[in-house]
């Protein structure tokens, strides 16, 4: 559990607004704006924030899905950046992604057999005799009967489709794979199933996660850490149970009591937060979430907040850090 | 209490060609003036299709209603002429839906659309529908209404195009308020803030809700009564306090468990097997059965009919007191 496997520092993802007739650059998405953590083997990283805050283009620019703009991405030693692409390609079935939507990430003239079989065969991990075998071993590892592997996709219902995108990203070993919001589009009843699958495959196999989810309930159950976003920087990132327990930041603290709790009886204290996110494009200078925050002072502003340990490996990025 | 809306048995079919579809299969429910009802349950469970029969937006062909009453205020919806529904619609039962973006014309100003339907159901010139929309933008807390009013839905965010469509469906001071999953685009700070205004404007306006949701931490915080839907049919129905006290049928338990709950830890999920079944191919006698952990072979057979189990408490579960009508 202690060895660390990924390593990310000060990373950047800017996007280019482009304009006019030549298609001049104008301005900057800054979608990830300086972002470091660190994941250990066998651990789960949560990544929580609201949609355009960045998780997700975190998670394809560390497995240089998407090339980055600035900063480093150290996979078990290895500067993923600094590869050429063949070195990328043999490290890429070790860092392996299931995204959100089963519906549109497998490819409907495929059969199931196809898409769980296609990179095994591609990275010379098994051949045409061997493959099928290997591919009846994995689903029945998902949780789906070998006999699918003939069917297409559409012939599935979500939950099953989520477990053949689960299955295709396992079929390799990988060591790393980033779980971008896999169970959001799920009905409640099959959420459990799914979520259930991704921590027994993780005891048996000793994977590490990072798991992209707006959903902070389920960041709660699945995670070891979790580091919460705000237009494209972490704001907090600390062990669960801290977390939970103690928030720190403002936009945590607002985060937290905005979920809803399925006890009627229970009355909370919640903190509503006014206005939208604003635009990365033009974020507001100092902290970004001052437009927002409720504790707001004059030195918020004007300046960045520094991102940094208050103790017991909990990170802040605010001017008022635990006062 | 007062009764605004009572469904009896509605039966609400779609004709495919691959079958029949029972999308809403022998439902009755009712709402009291004034009070919030929910309806959850999984996609594909029947609650946006009992919704949409109320205001008989029903596609037809394939869909079709087949049988039941809607009486609102009296009247049998079903019974109506197409120009009397739409007396009705969008003024005294009024609808929201999941996707702003989509449920908005994006070739028209906010104002427009805000000032379509005030013109349409109320006597009002088009200067007075002006003032009456900035007052609705105002109320449902949309900062620089007179600028707004004039902006196109795409320039708005999520949440502001939510608000608006509040706004819409408020205008007319409607009696009963459908709002269909209102708040499952939205990030979970605008939902707050969104079911917060419903909730305000609900105290104000004393306007039935029905809101339909698939997350039972959303009806914790909103309803006062609730009704679960599987496969077309009500399974239970109670106070939300007892339901969530006091959950009797096993669908509802397992939804309830297997929820991860960010108050509470959990060693491991609880999960329901299997999954929702095939609209076409319903199983004989309960259609829960399959997936259902305390089975019997009763449940096989015979459909249980949905029974009062005290307290207001009805349950459609076998386990609960001998059902042996056919």
């Amino acid at each position: 559990m202690n060895e660390v496997i990924l390593s990310v520092k000060n990373l950047k993802k800017y996007f280019p607004i482009r304009s006019g007739v030549f298609q001049k650059v104008v301005g900057h998405v800054k979608a990830v704006d300086d972002v470091s953590f660190e994941l250990r083997k066998g651990e789960t990283l949560g990544l929580v924030g609201e949609s355009g805050c960045g998780k997700s283009t975190t998670g394809r620019t560390i497995l240089r899905l998407i090339e980055k703009t600035e900063g480093e991405v150290m996979f078990e030693g290895k500067d993923v950046y600094k590869l050429s692409r063949e070195e990328l390609r043999k490290l890429r079935p070790n860092m392996q992604i299931i995204f959100q939507d089963p519906y549109s990430s497998l490819n409907p003239r495929m059969t199931v057999g196809e898409i769980v079989g296609e990179a095994l065969i591609e990275h010379g991990m098994a051949n045409k005799n061997t493959v099928k075998a290997k591919v009846e071993e994995v689903l029945e590892m998902c949780g789906l009967s070998s006999y699918y592997i003939k069917r297409y996709p559409h012939e599935f219902s979500g939950g099953q489709r989520q477990r053949i995108g689960i299955a295709r990203a396992l079929a390799l070993n990988p060591k790393f794979i980033v779980c971008d919001e896999p169970v959001s589009a799920l009905d409640v009843s099959i959420q459990s199933q799914i979520v259930n699958l991704l921590c027994e495959l993780q005891q048996k196999f000793n994977f590490s996660y990072l798991f992209i989810s707006h959903d902070l309930s389920v960041v709660k159950h699945i995670s070891h850490r979790v580091g919460v976003m705000y237009l494209g920087s972490l704001v907090e990132l600390a062990d669960k149970k801290e977390i939970f327990k103690n928030p720190i930041h403002p936009y945590t603290k607002a985060l937290l009591s905005a979920v809803p709790i399925p006890d009627p009886t229970l009355k909370r204290e919640r903190i509503i937060l006014e206005g939208d996110i604003p635009s990365p494009a033009n974020p507001p200078k100092g902290c970004k979430f001052h437009t927002r925050c409720p504790y707001k002072m004059d030195i918020c502003k004007e300046v960045t907040p520094e991102y940094k340990d208050i103790g017991n490996n909990h990170f802040v990025a605010c001017h008022l850090d635990g006062r | 209490m007062d009764e605004l809306l009572i469904i009896k048995n509605l039966k609400t079919y779609f004709y495919t060609d691959e079958g029949v579809v029972k999308a809403v299969d022998d439902v009755s429910l009712r709402i009291n003036r004034g009070q919030t009802l929910c309806i959850v349950g999984e996609s594909g469970c029947g609650k946006s299709i009992t919704a949409m029969s109320i205001l008989r937006l029903i596609p037809d062909p394939p869909g079709k209603i087949e049988g039941g009453e809607i009486i609102f205020e009296g009247k049998d919806l079903l019974k109506l002429s197409d120009d009397e529904v739409r007396e009705i619609r969008g003024n005294k039962i009024s609808m929201i839906f999941q996707e702003p973006m989509t449920s908005l014309n994006p070739v028209f100003t906010i104002g427009n659309q805000i000032i379509e339907a005030i013109m349409l159901h109320q006597k009002l010139d088009k200067k007075e529908a002006t003032k009456k929309s900035v007052e609705a933008l105002k109320l449902v807390g949309i900062p620089r209404a007179e600028e707004i009013i004039n902006a196109y839905p795409h320039e708005l965010s999520g949440g502001m195009r939510q608000r608006a469509m509040i706004a819409m469906a408020m205008v007319c001071n409607p009696t009963l308020l459908i709002a269909d999953e209102p708040t499952t685009a939205l990030d979970v700070t605008i939902q707050a803030q969104i079911l917060d205004l419903m909730r305000k404007l609900k105290e104000e306006t004393k306007t039935s809700i029905m809101l339909i949701t698939h997350d039972l931490g959303v009806v914790a915080e909103m309803a006062e009564y609730v009704t679960v839907m599987y496969a077309g049919k009500v399974v239970e129905e109670a106070d939300v306090i007892e339901l969530f006290k006091n959950p009797k049928h096993p669908y509802t338990l397992g939804l309830l468990e297997s929820k991860p709950q960010i108050h509470i830890d959990k060693e491991k999920l609880y999960s329901i097997p299997g999954q929702v079944p095939n609209p076409f191919n319903l199983p004989k006698g309960c259609y829960f059965f399959p997936r259902c952990e305390r089975a019997m072979e009763i449940c096989k057979e015979v459909m249980p009919t949905l029974k009062e189990v005290g307290n207001g408490h009805k349950v459609a579960c076998h386990l609960y007191g001998g059902d042996n009508n056919e």
